[in-house]
């Protein structure tokens, strides 16, 4: 069994973001209740609604009242931009300092990025 | 609300509760842990009105203690249950439907279906885990405003345990009440919790959310080891590389540092083991 360390409730956001990343969930769209969500994941729905009030805070999702929640207009453009800049720059940055840890030189390293996509691309 | 003040117990000149203070609310799922002999089963028997220290618990305002509507609301699904070994099940399940105000009856004979379990047998012909399987749906059956739970499922098999729990998590959801479950098996409900009483010497260590006890303990990487002054519960060292559990109550002094955030199984065992440190 794998060990993820991430709290429930954030793993709860992180994969609802994914569903909008996707277009699952599009503009306007109803995303599942807390309950819904609860009931999905076996989880706490207190948790569940901490995963979405995550989504409330950053503006990816609003609020009718006695409705539920629905996707912003702009999610998806808004989490792409998030993801480009903010996720992949920590994990490139961890990368970076794996590589250089095991003593391999940039040059190698984006050698090693650009065998790996074409590697992607021939798949 | 259960409210809980100045509880405390001895026996033979030794401390089994040392003054409880302690608020439980509606409709939440909370987690009992401590090491054994700690007090849990005695504080959830208190709080179920059984003990002459039920006086200093109060449900809605008043003692639990000889008090029939408490009765009523509260459930405690002991380690022994004491159903009588001259009942059968429909027997018993009827019994519960006689005390309890929102017994649910249709559940409790669909439940049973679903497990195996004939409303005919007599419950001393169950064996360990169907003996504890049966009562686990009858404190779910009882619908009590406050269904105490000390540690349930013990002797069943793990695949029925994941799936009782998961029903005990629907029928929250479509009922909501309070549950408080004791057990030693921390990673096996962790994801069901609202919140966490961890019992130390005693007496309540930490009452908290879930959710805020992630974001207070977590687990800093470093070598050399961290010096003093940070709120360290719990340091392990090791040649190449060591790390600290943190507690960040008071301080936010962490948000410039890399940290791994924790299960709550983990945050309690650092908790546990840090005391004996």
């Amino acid at each position: 069994m794998t060990v993820n360390h991430t709290p429930i409730y954030q793993q709860v956001a992180d994969w609802l973001e994914n569903e909008i990343l996707t277009g699952h969930y599009q503009a306007h769209a109803r995303v599942p209740s807390q309950y819904q969500l609860a009931e999905l994941f076996t989880i706490n729905p207190a948790t569940a609604g901490k995963g979405l009030t995550l989504l409330l805070e950053q503006n990816i999702l609003y609020k009718k009242r006695g409705l539920g929640m629905f996707v912003v207009e702009d999610a998806q453009q808004r989490l792409q931009y998030k993801r480009q800049h903010v996720t992949l720059t920590e994990l490139a940055q961890a990368l970076i300092t794996e590589a250089r840890r095991v003593e391999l030189t940039d040059e190698a390293l984006i050698q090693l990025i650009k065998t790996l996509q074409e590697e992607g691309a021939r798949d | 609300m259960i409210k809980i003040c100045n509880l405390s117990k001895t026996s033979r000149h030794q401390p089994v509760l040392d003054n409880i203070q302690l608020e439980i609310l509606n409709e939440k799922i909370i987690g009992l842990v401590g090491q054994n002999g700690v007090g849990k089963s005695t504080l959830l028997q208190a709080i179920a009105g059984r003990l002459t220290i039920s006086t200093h618990v109060l449900y809605e305002g008043q003692p639990v203690r000889h008090n029939v509507h408490a009765a009523q609301h509260i459930f405690l699904l002991s380690q022994q249950p004491t159903f009588s070994d001259h009942f059968n099940l429909a027997q018993i399940l009827q019994y519960g439907n006689d005390v309890f105000p929102h017994f649910n009856w249709v559940q409790a004979n669909h439940l049973l279906q679903q497990v195996k379990l004939q409303p005919s047998y007599f419950y001393y012909e169950l064996s360990k885990g169907q003996a504890a399987i049966f009562s686990f749906i009858y404190a779910l059956c009882t619908r009590a405003t406050y269904t105490l739970l000390d540690e349930p499922l013990d002797g069943v098999d793990e695949i029925s345990r994941k799936q009782l729990y998961e029903i005990l998590l629907k029928d929250y959801i479509q009922h909501p009440r309070t549950f408080v479950i004791a057990s030693h098996h921390l990673q096996e409900i962790e994801h069901l919790l609202e919140e966490l009483i961890i019992l130390k010497q005693h007496t309540i260590y930490l009452h908290e959310n879930i959710h805020i006890l992630q974001q207070r303990f977590v687990k800093v990487s470093h070598h050399p080891p961290l010096q003093h002054q940070y709120p360290v519960i719990y340091m392990e060292e090791h040649p190449i590389q060591s790390f600290s559990i943190i507690d960040l109550q008071h301080k936010d002094w962490l948000e410039t540092w890399a940290y791994e955030t924790l299960d709550l199984h983990e945050i309690y065992y650092y908790i546990s083991k840090g005391a004996l440190q």
